[in-house]
């Protein structure tokens, strides 16, 4: 029995080291239909594309932290000391709502409140690696997105958009379909914007480069090879995709 | 995952009784719900328009055709001659639903960054179209139909926690865009683009041009119940927060076409809002509004989604000061 506990702690730890970190791969997800509550449009797929992007990764493997919805999706789960039993408990997150420049929103005023701005945000000094903002305008370009620096505390990527973006309801599973098919996450976030969005909305993804270990070739853990934490990093990078 | 190994593996372990405990065994979360209808009101959004309506109700036509569309058959013809010019490794698909396929060399398609100090020259667009022209040529992919062609540069930037910042080209892009009685055919679907690397070498190809068959002219709302629309609903499904107002520098008729994965019966046109928004601090988005243009659609412009139900908190994981 004795020798069972020591090969399992032996197993354990062989597994963290190389890669599994945590020994299981977690997905969580937030999105809004219902986002009157804090002022802006309500909008008919949020669900779907958080939902749908949830159960590729949940049928390949990955373990679902949290689907939560509506007013159970709280700007608390996204900023310390919270984060670490929920967005900073997973290796991947997507949120789903509204957005603007340098914050996203929310469905629930009182959790804390409606918006998680950029200086609140940090992530990856737990275990994200990934997260997806698919709302509008998170990352704009003329290093309008320098504004996320802080957020990467080990944080490998945020994948979301330039401009305006439109409420698809297939984006999240079309992202995630080439995710476990072994593309990095910036091909696969590139290619899921270039089939639902048309003229005027570019995609956009940052990253952090430490050393030689740069963010940009990232696949997703079990999918392909995963740089070790950019952090703390030499220099951040941004990029952009033109989806007409 | 560079902090507290195993506290990671005690967490994961955790997480892992969290999700067979509470979330069952890897079932699809599946539609349990009617879909939710509830129109809103903009939060008083200030919409001024920099195009003359009145000069738009003359020149824009009363009726304006409608297409019935089928699933494109050249894209799969075109797959041996991609798979020579791309390699046999070449990724290449097809969607059923509108015949659109999407091939590329994914060791080059998006797939290398510029570092920064790299010197890239940047390509012009009489490069780029010559490039494509010979590609497209190859896979005898030009399309007969008139169309307009445009090239864009996607952008890489960094910066470093000096400060110091420095821009570079990532690669590039050209795309056709079908005409249809003058209307350009925009959105996800409607367009032959080729993806070039930093090289000017072909890298990825798109193609969602669906077969269409003219079904009869039908009546367009006009350019001033449009605008009214618009006024009531400046946003649309654009994914915008903290918007204040909005300015309109263009609106024209066009028609849009679906992605390459969701069927699509009906080409129809639309108004076309191409959009600067402003919040109150003064961030300023670019956005595009679709707006159904026919007094009655043949159909919505976008596929429907199910209803999902999320979970209930609270969760099973243990809150802050619990644990």
């Amino acid at each position: 029995m004795f020798r069972f506990w020591v090969l399992t702690v032996i197993l354990c730890l062989g597994m963290s080291w190389i890669g599994w970190g945590d020994a299981y791969r977690e997905v969580g997800i937030e999105w809004i239909n219902i986002c009157s509550p804090c002022g802006n449009d309500n909008l008919g797929c949020r669900d779907d594309v958080a939902v749908r992007f949830y159960n590729v990764l949940r049928a390949h493997g990955y373990v679902g932290l949290f689907n939560f919805g509506n007013a159970s999706a709280w700007e608390s789960d996204f900023k310390e000391p919270h984060d670490q039993y929920y967005v900073d408990a997973c290796d991947i997150v997507y949120h789903a709502d509204h957005g603007n420049h340098c914050r996203f929103a929310f469905g629930n005023t009182s959790h804390d409140d409606c918006r998680l701005w950029a200086s609140e945000a940090r992530w990856g000094n737990q275990d994200l690696e990934w997260i997806v903002l698919d709302d509008c305008s998170c990352l704009p370009r003329h290093y309008g997105w320098t504004c996320w620096g802080d957020a990467f505390q080990g944080l490998h990527l945020i994948c979301s958009f330039d401009t305006g973006a439109h409420d698809s309801c297939s984006r999240g599973e079309r992202f995630a379909n080439k995710l476990v098919a072994g593309w990095t996450v910036l091909q696969a976030w590139f290619y899921a914007c270039e089939t639902t969005e048309g003229d005027g909305t570019y995609a956009a993804v940052m990253g952090a480069v430490k050393g030689s270990q740069d963010s940009y070739y990232d696949h997703i853990w079990g999918f392909g090879s995963v740089c070790s934490d950019p952090y703390p990093m030499n220099y951040w990078w941004w990029c952009n995709h033109n989806c007409d | 995952m560079n902090l507290h190994r195993v506290s990671q593996v005690v967490m994961g372990i955790a997480a892992l009784l969290a999700g067979a405990l509470t979330i069952g065994s890897g079932q699809p979360v599946v539609p349990i719900k009617p879909p939710l209808v509830t129109p809103l009101l903009p939060g008083g959004i200030e919409v001024v328009f920099q195009v003359s309506l009145d000069k738009l109700a003359r020149e824009l036509p009363e009726k304006l055709m409608v297409y019935r569309t089928y699933p494109d058959p050249e894209g799969m013809a075109q797959r041996t001659a991609l798979e020579h010019f791309l390699g046999k490794s070449a990724y290449f698909e097809v969607e059923q639903a509108s015949g659109g396929v999407f091939c590329a060399d994914l060791s080059r398609l998006w797939a290398k960054a510029p570092q920064p100090g790299d010197k890239v020259p940047t390509l012009g667009a009489q490069t780029l179209r010559a490039a494509v022209q010979e590609f497209l040529t190859a896979i005898r992919g030009i399309p007969e139909d008139k169309t307009t062609v445009s090239t864009s540069t996607d952008r890489m930037e960094f910066v470093d926690p000096r400060g110091t910042r420095q821009s570079l080209p990532l690669g590039y892009n050209v795309t056709y865009r079908r005409l249809l009685e003058g209307y350009e055919v925009i959105g996800p679907g409607g367009k032959i683009k080729v993806f070039l690397d930093l090289g000017g070498q072909v890298a990825g190809y798109l193609r969602v041009w669906r077969k269409l068959a003219p079904v009869g002219e039908k009546a367009l709302i006009s350019v001033y119940e449009a605008a009214e629309r618009f006024k009531k609903d400046p946003l649309g499904t654009v994914l915008l927060a903290d918007v204040k107002r909005v300015v309109v520098s263009e609106l024209r008729l066009a028609y849009l076409a679906r992605g390459m994965a969701d069927p699509q019966r009906y080409l129809q046109p639309i108004f076309l809002f191409t959009c600067t928004a402003y919040t109150q601090k003064g961030e300023q988005t670019q956005y595009v509004r679709y707006m159904e243009a026919l007094s009655q659609p043949p159909e919505s412009l976008w596929p429907e989604g199910g209803s999902y139900s999320p979970e209930d908190r609270p969760r099973t994981l243990p809150k802050p000061g619990e644990d």
